[in-house]
């Protein structure tokens, strides 16, 4: 049985300042080496000061994934060299000793799948390294310690997913949460990575790093599944290793074999004390949360009858649920939903396409009003919601413009059938053998009308039109 | 206990190039020698009463940009970069 | 005018209008160039000291509001961060680090009108006993040139007693305020962890150094105390512990006082010379009204053993920073790949911290954590409960700071383990935390012996109290050169 774990790193963007002291957490928009300070490039003599609201998010993030909090937590120093590393060692957390981290040991719901949480720990983030020079032989590594210090928190799993597309589903409800939860900004470029470790049935585990855009995770794991089961078909033993993403070339390469593990001397950071979690911290975070994705989605089901399926795709994504509970009344919530779900999903998914969205609630709610009173049909509202996207004109003048009205007009339709059953014959009479194939007529009717036929009566004037020859 | 491949990976580890191994040796060995006697004494004390902090006591999350321009400090390239040696 | 003055006396006499800082300032840089060429209590001396000395005393004309310190002239240990003036630990990896800003005790210091006088030698990185491992040469002793002045802040305990400044910041992790206080026959304090910022401070072992002000009078230390010490945004371990006032009540004495005197430091294998001064040192006590007991201390066999594990275990990690390539010394990367270049900017590191930094790699690498590392916590949550066991029977505990007399430079070099085993009467107090303070109390052949008090934590008031009660009674001859 295949199985995939994940280790994520999502920085805390929605911060002020870095974890451990008050340079800007989001470095983005500096000039190298213009946004540190004597801490976060490991100046002889500098000292960690923790950010409480980086401790207060962890822990939101860690109670709606379900973990459990220590009584205290504390910090640990990774100790290993490298340039983009000020003090060459990352201040993380650490469990080996108990647990001290900011989470751990819990769970969430994939489908019908648990996935467990082994911990989420807070640490921070490295310098940046660019390498400059036009040959191998002329590389200058240049170091920019602006995002040095930013605050990430690691969340791993244990290796319980089945398959990429659970990944996939995962992410996207992660990266959703810590947009929900006021955590961190998924979309920022760089602000949530995720490496994977992946074995298939007898197989070695293989990591993968590297993986730029956490909607790639799913085409790099499909690629592994693919390129460790072709070796095991051919008897070829799989190694443990390694493996970047390449993102040109969309492959899996082997890095270093993994043999030489480092030693990272893992001890307790001292110049940070424990810090006490008191349960009335937690009983004011958990009220100062924003509904969590599980009860809005009970919420959807229950009182609007929405179905499980639509029901998980609105509740896990902030947007399109913030636009469901704006729009929508008693009577048109499972319509908008569906047109949520259904229509507007692909067309407002990224954040350029919601930045340039021109659809309100409003026309969500007037739109899902015009389909359910039969004003238009469900085809023509699709086209009416493309053109709502595009111009953010109101619907009734769309559906004039567009003439997108209903065709109830029993004479234009009995004409619009007639001239269908002339064109296509062979059609005719088959239907008139099999019934089943009737549909295609209708197709074709629905087409000619522009899709604005009352789907049902056409049928019915169909059906007593073959009856009749 | 403390042979030349055990300094040599510590050495690698510190990323201390040592040419007199051989005195380290000698040396390293006879103190964690005196070091053995930890394992003997019979503990049953709790942890260390240090001080422990509650949220109130940390920073707030406040950017304050530093007040110099450090990198004018540090060893630099002109774009302000830090020099760093080729990575292989 | 005379250099073997007191803060107070220095303080009373600026106000008094019948000494200037500028005079003062002036007399100590000559005193500085006539003796320093031996002692080397120096690495850097701060060449604007005149001008500021000159600045503060037109303030003083003006009437103008001045900082306590009043332009004092006061030497910090080198690796305490002073903006503007290198800092150099005494090692060659920071043999061109101008420090980029001012450590916390340093802008309290200069907010109160001290004059940085200059930055004071000490073993490289602050490891060691002796002075004798800096990158810079040895300090000497002023009692006898030929000798060593104790360390790691040798250069702060030399600059004090061979009247080179009027007090000096150190640094205590082991012992190193306290060993050369009393090698030099000064006053020097190791403050309850916690009270003084470190921020600044180049950390060797960060869960158990401490800053600590060195004097000449117990009462000139309290005063120092007075100004650096308190709670630190900058510094998360630092404590809250209100603003007390160190000077005041000083002279309160030590009627009706217990002390316990800690056995396993007075017997076996101390000097002749210093068992005595601690029999007449006890002797003073009781006539000053306070009851000696003799009290058993005996995890402190094992605090030699667990200190050196943890002191190395956090320097092999606090100073990885030092790559050479933010700051450090003249060394291109042009050529090198990383780890070739990173691994021979360091081998410039002296064999004390090179070989603690493999000690503590050791004891930190994996399999040998439980047997190291959590084994020393261990034991220093045993020496922290039997010392707090202890403060229930008696308010204060006493031993010789040092076990033996000062011996000669270069005698001991070449016995690592036996330098260490030095710090075994000064190093419980490092490793539970709690203040200790040495006092000059006794010359024999020349060389001085000091005292040591131990109070519980926080209880500096106490210990300054006893420690200013005890000087009292000497009458000790001041430095030879």
């Amino acid at each position: 049985m295949t199985k995939i774990g994940l280790e994520i790193h999502s920085q805390l963007t929605k911060l002020e300042s870095k974890l451990f002291c008050s340079c800007k957490a989001d470095y983005r928009s500096f000039e190298p080496n213009s946004n540190i300070c004597p801490v976060c490039t490991g100046l002889p003599g500098s000292l960690p000061i923790l950010n409480k609201k980086a401790v207060e998010k962890a822990a939101m993030l860690s109670i709606a994934l379900g973990c459990k909090i220590p009584p205290k937590i504390g910090f640990f120093r990774k100790n290993y060299f490298y340039p983009d590393l000020p003090k060459n060692f990352q201040i993380t957390q650490y469990n080996a000793y108990g647990p001290t981290s900011i989470g751990y040991d819990g769970t969430i719901m994939i489908e019908d799948k648990e996935i467990r949480i082994r911990r989420i720990q807070l640490e921070e983030d490295p310098g940046r390294l660019v390498y400059s020079g036009s040959s191998e032989k002329t590389q200058i590594t240049l170091v920019d310690y602006n995002r040095a210090g930013t605050p990430l928190v690691e969340i791993v799993t244990e290796p319980d997913f089945e398959n990429p597309k659970q990944v996939r589903i995962f992410l996207n409800i992660l990266a959703d949460l810590v947009e929900n939860l006021g955590v961190a900004d998924p979309y920022l470029e760089g602000a949530f990575r995720v490496d994977g470790n992946i074995s298939i049935e007898k197989g070695n585990r293989v990591e993968i790093k590297n993986v730029g855009s956490f909607r790639d995770i799913e085409k790099a794991l499909h690629f592994e599944i693919t390129r460790q089961q072709s070796l095991a078909e051919r008897g070829i033993p799989i190694p443990a290793e390694t493996r970047h993403w390449d993102e040109a070339r969309k492959i899996t390469v082997s890095s270093r074999s993994k043999e030489e593990e480092q030693d990272y001397r893992y001890f307790p950071e001292e110049d940070i004390p424990k810090i006490i979690i008191e349960k009335t911290l937690l009983d004011n975070l958990k009220k100062a949360m924003p509904e969590s994705i599980i009860s809005k989605k009970e919420r959807y089901i229950n009182k609007y009858g929405i179905p499980i399926q639509v029901a998980e795709v609105l509740s896990s994504d902030k947007f399109y649920s913030d636009l469901f509970e704006q729009a929508h009344t008693e009577k048109n919530a499972k319509e908008i939903a569906n047109l949520i779900t259904t229509d507007l999903k692909g067309f407002a998914d990224t954040k350029e396409q919601r930045e340039q969205l021109k659809l309100t609630p409003k026309h969500l709610s007037d739109l899902a009003d015009a389909i359910l009173s039969n004003k238009i049909t469900r085809n023509s509202g699709k086209t009416a919601l493309q053109e709502i996207i595009k111009t953010g004109k109101p619907l009734l003048e769309i559906i004039s413009s567009l003439d997108l009205g209903h065709v109830n007009d029993e004479s234009s339709l009995a004409k619009t059938i007639e001239e269908v059953f002339i064109e296509e014959q062979k059609a005719v009479s088959e239907a008139k053998q099999n019934p089943d194939t009737i549909n295609y007529l209708v197709g074709k009717v629905m087409r000619k009308t522009k899709g604005k036929a009352n789907p049902s009566r056409t049928v019915d004037i169909i059906k007593k039109k073959l009856d009749s020859q | 206990m403390v042979d030349r491949k055990e300094i040599e990976h510590l050495s690698d580890l510190i990323k201390i190039e040592i040419k007199d191994l051989q005195k380290y040796i000698a040396q390293v060995e006879q103190i964690l020698n005196y070091f053995e006697r930890l394992d003997k004494v019979e503990i049953t004390t709790e942890d260390l009463l240090r001080q422990e902090l509650t949220l109130e006591h940390l920073r707030d999350d406040k950017f304050v940009p530093y007040e110099d321009n450090l990198i004018e400090n540090l060893k630099k390239t002109k774009e302000n970069f830090v020099r760093a040696p080729k990575m292989i | 005018m005379s250099l073997a003055i007191s803060i107070s006396q220095y303080t009373q006499q600026i106000r008094d209008e019948t000494l200037s800082s500028e005079e003062f300032v002036a007399k100590t840089l000559e005193r500085i160039n006539k003796v320093d060429k031996t002692l080397h209590a120096f690495i850097s001396v701060n060449e604007n000291a005149l001008k500021q000395a000159k600045i503060i005393d037109k303030k003083l004309k003006a009437k103008e509001k001045v900082g306590a310190c009043l332009g004092m002239p006061i030497s910090i240990k080198d690796n305490i961060c002073t903006k503007g003036m290198k800092t150099t630990c005494a090692s060659k990896m920071l043999e061109d680090f101008i420090a980029p800003y001012d450590a916390t005790v340093i802008s309290k210091l200069k907010s109160q009108d001290a004059i940085i006088i200059g930055k004071a030698n000490l073993d490289e990185f602050a490891m060691g006993s002796t002075t004798e491992y800096s990158y810079f040469g040895p300090s000497r002793n002023p009692w006898n040139p030929d000798y060593v002045p104790g360390g790691s802040s040798g250069g702060s305990g030399v600059s004090v007693s061979a009247l080179e400044c009027l007090g000096s910041l150190g640094s205590d992790t082991g012992g190193s305020v306290r060993s050369p206080a009393s090698f030099c026959s000064v006053v020097g304090l190791k403050p309850t962890y916690g009270l003084i910022s470190r921020y600044g401070l180049v950390s060797f072992a960060n869960s158990i150094e401490q800053i600590g002000p060195l004097a000449r009078t117990v009462e000139d230390v309290a005063f120092i105390l007075n100004v650096i010490a308190g709670h630190d945004l900058h510094d998360n371990t630092t404590i809250e512990s209100g603003k007390p006032d160190y000077t005041k009540d000083i002279d309160s004495g030590v009627s009706g006082k217990k002390i316990g005197i800690i056995s396993e430091m007075v017997g076996e294998g101390v000097d002749k010379d210093v068992q005595l001064a601690t029999k007449n040192a006890v002797s003073a006590f009781e006539k000053l009204g306070a009851e000696c007991v003799s009290v058993s201390l005996d995890s402190a066999k094992h605090s030699v053993a667990a200190y050196y594990t943890l002191a190395s275990a956090e320097a092999s990690s606090n100073l990885a920073r030092f790559d050479n390539l933010r700051y450090g010394f003249d060394f291109s990367v042009e050529g090198y790949e990383y780890n070739k270049y990173i691994s021979k900017a360091r081998s410039n590191f002296g064999p004390e911290v090179t070989r603690r930094m493999l000690l503590g790699t050791f004891v930190l690498s994996a399999g040998y954590y439980g047997k190291y590392y959590q084994k020393a916590q261990k034991v220093r949550s045993l020496i922290k409960s039997q010392l707090t066991e202890s403060f229930k029977k008696v308010d204060l505990l006493l031993a010789p700071t040092m076990p033996i007399l000062p011996f000669k430079i270069g005698e001991k070099i070449d016995d690592p383990l036996k330098i260490y085993l030095l710090d075994i009467n000064t190093i419980i107090a490092n490793l539970s935390g709690i203040p200790a303070i040495s006092v000059p109390f006794a010359i024999a052949n020349g060389l001085p012996i000091g005292i040591q008090l131990f109070a519980n934590s926080l209880q500096e008031k106490q210990l300054l109290q006893a420690a200013h009660a005890l000087q009292k009674t000497t009458n000790l001859p001041g430095v030879p050169i």
